[in-house]
């Protein structure tokens, strides 16, 4: 379970979380919906630990964050980039193998096999030559297989995805969201995603919040958000430049 | 306060953070060496890229200046009849300040440069980040083995550096000079102590510090893309031979 209480994150001046509070269930999927920049990456920078809030509380499985830092058995977490953030300078298959040899308890025969593992899971594990090639030789959604392999290595049960569909064509970006579904019915993991693509938010979310200003101002079950849909979340839906939504930025 | 002192003030400041920060690196990379943590393949990896591949355009550097001031010294010399004791001052030249400081130099050009370029790209693609999500510590597995392997590959490379710098003015004292090969070593054997040669490989360790330092303190604080890597290149470059100057200068009075 995640936890956000009365989070509140400045930067530069600017009030990019005010008083900040959601709830994500264990093993249940939310979507955190809003427009570019409203702080969507940075609600998972600091679930994540990455950057520290302002004020206010994060748990995960009830754990406060920075105690759990502190403890080698708390949550594991992991998160997947917007950028995939694979190491340029390894290859598919170090980059896999990265975060288990660092765990320093499995030989390099189980780790081999683990890398496998996660290939087939995300599609990629027939083509062999795979393993040697560098993030370079590879296709936007490719990087993001790899990148989802690299997080399920490590067996999380809570993943974090940052626009895991931008940039892609909407056949990969189906392909992504299909794959999101298939992890979080495999590995039943508590997962937040934040996206600006309805269709993804559509397709994997339990549960949609809608970030602006700094706050959740829409929420509910995916199923039957859209059809109860208040001014903001309409307008962003139908992508009307009038509304409550500034277009000038600034959220 | 009136601005240009303000301006002046925040100089400081930054300056002082900036080698705080510096500083908390060294530390940082320290402790992970002392917990066993330093990703050695990484390190050996580093030593080739960032030493062993400096080793050619040291050699080069090294041989031309050895046969200029050489070329200098024996026109002076032969005025004043002391045509002998070139070889000794050649080497109080090279091994006290020409080889520490063209080889920091070289080193900061070119490993410094490229130390900011690395770190930089992956802080603006996210990779440093995603290290700390795979529980990987960016000190223990990127930055210690920078800062360690120009640590320990600058005095080597000051090595080679007086190595070829000396061969290069005594090859061309003895062609164009007809000065003989006994008489050059004879002079820098009987006037030259040991601490002539460590006191210039010492310095190497400092600028080795110094420059990995100044290297990942500007790629570590790289924003906006391409056009922020190569900026903090160009101030690492900058930076990192201003700072060796400065060092250099401190470090012979100290040393001599």
């Amino acid at each position: 379970m995640i936890q956000l209480e009365n989070v509140c994150f400045t930067l530069a001046g600017r009030e990019i979380l005010s008083q900040l509070s959601f709830t994500v269930p264990t093993g249940r999927t939310y979507v955190l919906l809003g427009p570019s920049g409203c702080g969507k990456s940075t609600v998972l920078r600091l679930v994540m630990g990455l950057i520290k809030p302002d004020s206010g509380r994060i748990l995960i499985n009830g754990v406060p964050l920075e105690e759990g830092k502190n403890n080698r058995r708390g949550p594991r977490r992991g998160m997947v980039f917007q950028s995939a953030a694979l190491f340029d300078f390894l290859s598919v298959y170090e980059n896999i193998a990265l975060g288990l040899r660092k765990k320093g308890n499995l030989s390099e025969a189980e780790i081999k096999n683990r890398v496998q593992q996660e290939l087939n899971h995300v599609g990629l594990g027939a083509d062999p030559a795979l393993l040697s090639k560098t993030p370079a030789e590879l296709s936007g959604g490719m990087r993001k297989r790899v990148a989802i392999a690299r997080t399920l290595a490590l067996d999380p049960e809570v993943i974090l995805y940052d626009e895991p569909t931008t940039g892609l064509d909407p056949i990969m970006a189906g392909l992504i969201n299909d794959l999101i579904l298939r992890v979080h019915r495999r590995l039943k993991v508590t997962s937040l995603l934040v996206t600006h693509d309805l269709n993804t938010a559509l397709q994997v979310a339990d549960e949609i919040g809608f970030l602006y200003q700094g706050k959740i101002r829409e929420s509910g079950p995916a199923r039957i958000l859209p059809e109860q849909a208040g001014p903001l979340l309409r307008q962003f839906m139908d992508g009307r430049l009038d509304g409550p939504i500034s277009t000038n930025g600034g959220w | 306060m009136p601005q240009p002192i303000s301006k002046i003030s925040r100089t400081i400041l930054s300056f002082l953070a900036a080698v705080g920060e510096i500083t908390l690196y060294y530390g940082a990379s320290l402790a992970a060496i002392l917990r066993g943590e330093l990703d050695r393949p990484r390190t050996l990896w580093e030593m080739n890229t960032l030493g062993v591949n400096s080793l050619p355009i040291v050699v080069i550097i090294n041989t031309f200046a050895g046969m200029v001031i050489s070329l200098h010294l024996s026109s002076s010399f032969a005025a004043f009849g002391i045509t002998t004791q070139m070889g000794h001052f050649l080497t109080i030249a090279f091994a006290r300040e020409l080889a520490p400081v063209l080889t920091g130099i070289v080193v900061a050009g070119r490993a410094g440069s490229a130390i900011a370029a690395e770190i930089g790209a992956m802080a603006v693609s996210e990779q440093i980040d995603a290290l700390k999500t795979l529980g990987i510590d960016p000190h223990a597995y990127l930055i210690a083995p920078k800062i360690l392997a120009v640590f320990l590959m600058l005095p080597l490379l000051i090595i080679m550096a007086n190595l070829t710098g000396l061969l290069g003015g005594m090859g061309l004292a003895v062609y164009f000079k007809h000065l003989t090969v006994p008489t050059f070593i004879d002079s820098i054997l009987t006037h030259i102590q040991p601490w002539d040669f460590l006191g210039g490989l010492t310095k190497g360790f400092f600028f080795g510090l110094v420059v990995a330092g100044i290297g990942v303190y500007y790629g570590l604080h790289t924003k906006h893309g391409a056009t922020g890597v190569g900026i903090a290149a160009t101030k690492t470059v900058v930076a990192g031979v201003i700072a060796l100057f400065i060092i250099n200068f401190i470090l012979t009075v100290l040393f001599y």
